[in-house]
């Protein structure tokens, strides 16, 4: 039984070899978009999406295993050297090797032991126990806050660039209206303006 | 002068030294110096200081390589920069760089160094070079405790090279210096301590990266001309003014570089090193190089113009021609900060903890059997010795943890086996949960319970367990120290979540035992291996 494991282990250890982690893709990416989007590097074996039940934001990850290490290697290498882009949304994807932690169905680590305790109130470490944890409370409020004002950011930039577009837009039809309707024509010989070119 | 006023401005005319420069020399009328004074703090050539950019909330950190005077009276330094692992993470790949270590940026290309006023000097830096070189003087724990940063490898950028190999040399190996890569650089020591700065002789020398060889023999930059960086022609240039004994030394180090080259040109294979590691000892099998080569591709030129023009800049003043850009900055911050103030106590813990561990092991099955009988009988009155029971053999069990649970379904066996009726009524919510096997119903998915329990209110969230613990061993720690079963599901890493903080969604089989857990854990603390105390959140 022992021999099972540490061999359920080492195969596990190689998946995560040859597994890349995708990051920030666009929500409506699907398996079969990613499937078709990575199949250039080599053969793409499973995707898997991590799902996100604590954090507020939008972009997805994913666990994409490849069919061996070189390929993996090659999208991580790729993705960090030009903007890849899936699914259109201006939101280039970033590559990374996959972690252990990342994988939901991990294997336990062979030979490994918990131990834990109880410490009471008067334990002379019971102080010390409500401050880290105090501590890892408050790191976490420190990047929970981090990541809103990084999405909050990122809100406001994509807001500013649809009001920008929409302005353009408005103007194009403007003037396309203006020279539609023989507005344009009426100014420019109230003006004595050529505006044809002949 | 106009972008002086305010500031505590004093040249240092005894220090003064001007240097004809020779060609590629910008400002021709220049006078050159060796020292200035900021805010009653002298600064020096060679100097490590954190830059000031507005709108930047991380200081950056540069090297000053010139400080001058044009003839309008303007000022100005001349800085090379050291990259924080953040800002060139995409180019590490595997490279795990150590704690405190920034990386000094060498090559040709923009965004490795800049023109910028005095004033944009925050305060000094102690940067210290780690480098595993024979020449370079090894710095004591002491010093590398002191330093605010330290450094062992430079960030290349290959651009001018790329010209370079294809006119001398078109052989296949150079192609992998053609990427970014790190390699080691041989540099002299900067000391800069509370006294003052030292500037070691071997200045030039070091700032060589060119003739690297390891230990192993391994010439690490492949080519003494396309290693001359612009940070080492202005150090030659420089060191070439600042006297005698430095200008000794620096020709002998030139005559060292020549014999490198000589055996490189001899031996003509350079050995395209990718990436080195710290410890010299790994060495680069052939066949594996090959592979590397295979992976390799030269940057397009646009997208390295693109990655290298993101940031903009140092003033506003000196934006016009002088200033280029600053590499792309990867906000995110704050994670580093978390893990050692969480690491110093660590040790001491595990220590202890060990120690406790070992007292109990002698208690081997036997007694745990004693302990158990008189904990079933006791049970519904002593929770308390109960759990400290568990814990006694999880930690004394030297069984692996599969055979582990065999142990404890066999143990639950006999409670139920000899159920007092006693035990039924008074723990009629505990018997219930046994009764209805752990075993997963397979027609329920784990989605879907998770949202009945949630809005049952048996959700909770189980913060900073090591991120390692898998699903189940989550779910025996539950059991062991509160004594519940639990369904737990270890949430899976991602980009945001912290790499010290293992948190994991623990399905309780009822809202009163949800929050039974949640106060205990909030009245004592449990404390686990490795001087972690887990959180209990709903």
């Amino acid at each position: 039984m022992e021999s099972t494991t540490q061999t359920d282990y080492a195969a596990f250890e190689e998946k995560v070899r040859r597994t890349v982690y995708l990051d920030n893709l666009s929500p409506q990416v699907t398996e079969s978009v990613l499937k078709t989007a990575l199949n250039q590097f080599g053969s793409v074996q499973n995707v898997q999406f991590i799902p996100n039940y604590l954090e507020s934001r939008t972009a997805q990850c994913a666990l994409v295993e490849m069919k061996n290490w070189k390929e993996a290697k090659a999208v991580i290498s790729t993705m960090g050297e030009f903007p890849f882009m899936i699914s259109g949304m201006p939101r280039p994807v970033r590559a990374r090797a996959a972690k252990m932690e990342m994988f939901d169905d991990r294997p336990i680590r062979p030979g490994r032991r918990i131990s834990c305790r109880w410490l009471d109130p008067i334990d002379p470490d019971y102080d010390v126990a409500q401050k880290l944890k105090r501590l890892v409370r408050q790191h976490d409020a420190q990047s929970s806050f981090l990541l809103k004002q990084q999405l909050a950011q990122e809100e406001k930039l994509s807001k500013n660039q649809e009001a920008a577009l929409k302005a353009n837009n408005k103007k194009y039809e403007m003037v396309e209206a203006v020279l539609a309707d023989g507005t344009a024509q009426r100014l420019a010989r109230i003006y004595d303006v050529r505006i044809s070119d002949d | 002068m106009s972008h002086l006023r305010g500031a505590n401005w004093q040249e240092n005319l005894n220090n003064k030294f001007s240097i004809n420069k020779g060609v590629g020399c910008m400002k021709k009328d220049c006078c050159f110096y060796k020292s200035f004074t900021l805010k009653g703090v002298r600064y020096f050539l060679y100097d490590s200081v954190y830059v000031y950019e507005e709108d930047c909330p991380e200081a950056h950190i540069g090297k000053i390589v010139e400080i001058y005077k044009t003839p309008a009276d303007e000022t100005g330094m001349k800085l090379v920069w050291f990259f924080r692992p953040n800002e060139i993470w995409n180019f590490l790949n595997d490279y795990k760089p150590s704690w405190k270590e920034i990386f000094l940026a060498s090559g040709e290309g923009k965004g490795l160094s800049n023109i910028s006023p005095l004033e944009a000097v925050i305060r000094k830096c102690n940067v210290l070079c780690a480098s595993n070189d024979r020449r370079n003087p090894q710095a004591s724990k002491q010093e590398l405790s002191k330093a605010d940063y330290i450094f062992m490898e430079h960030f290349f950028n290959p651009k001018k090279d790329q010209a370079l190999v294809d006119a001398h040399n078109s052989e296949e190996n150079f192609s992998s210096s053609l990427r970014f890569g790190l390699k080691k650089v041989v540099s002299s020591r900067v000391k800069v301590g509370s006294s003052g700065i030292k500037l070691s002789p071997v200045v030039k020398g070091a700032k060589k990266p060119a003739f690297n060889v390891d230990k192993l023999g391994c010439l690490l930059r492949p080519k003494s001309t396309s290693a001359e960086c612009a940070a080492g022609e202005r150090y030659k240039k420089n060191i070439g003014g600042l006297g005698g004994s430095t200008g000794e030394s620096s020709s002998s180090s030139r005559l060292r570089l020549e014999k490198a080259v000589h055996d490189d040109n001899c031996g003509n294979r350079i050995n395209p090193v990718v990436k080195v590691p710290v410890d010299q000892q790994e060495h680069f099998p052939s066949d594996k190089r090959k592979k590397n080569e295979a992976l390799i591709r030269p940057l397009k030129p646009k997208a390295r113009v693109k990655e290298w023009t993101g940031k903009s800049i140092l003033c506003p003043r000196f934006e016009l021609d002088k200033v280029v850009g600053r590499v792309v900055k990867f906000s995110s911050s704050g994670i580093r900060v978390s893990s050692v103030v969480k690491a110093a106590p660590n040790v001491d813990k595990q220590r202890r903890f060990s120690s406790y561990n070992t007292s109990l092991r002698p208690q081997t099955s036997d007694n745990d059997g004693a302990v158990r009988k008189i904990s079933s009988s006791q049970f519904e009155k002593e929770a308390k010795v109960r759990r400290s029971e568990d814990i006694i053999q999880r930690s004394a069990s030297d069984i692996p943890l599969k055979k582990r649970r065999l142990l404890r379904y066999e143990k639950e066996s006999e409670y139920l086996d000899a159920p007092t009726a006693q035990h039924v009524l008074t723990r009629g919510a505990k018997t219930e949960s046994l009764n209805v096997e752990v075993r997963r119903r397979p027609d329920s998915p784990w989605e879907k319970r998770l949202q009945r329990a949630d809005g049952v209110g048996s959700l909770v969230c189980l913060e900073n367990l090591d991120p390692s613990y898998t699903s189940s061993e989550v779910e025996d720690l539950v059991w062991h120290a509160f004594n519940e079963r639990v369904d737990a599901k270890m949430l899976q890493h991602s980009t945001f979540s912290s790499p010290d903080n293992g948190k994991a969604l623990v399905i309780f089989k009822s809202k009163d035992a949800a929050d039974t857990a949640i106060l205990e854990l909030r009245r004592r603390c449990l404390m686990l291996a490795g001087g972690r105390y887990p959180i209990l959140l709903r």
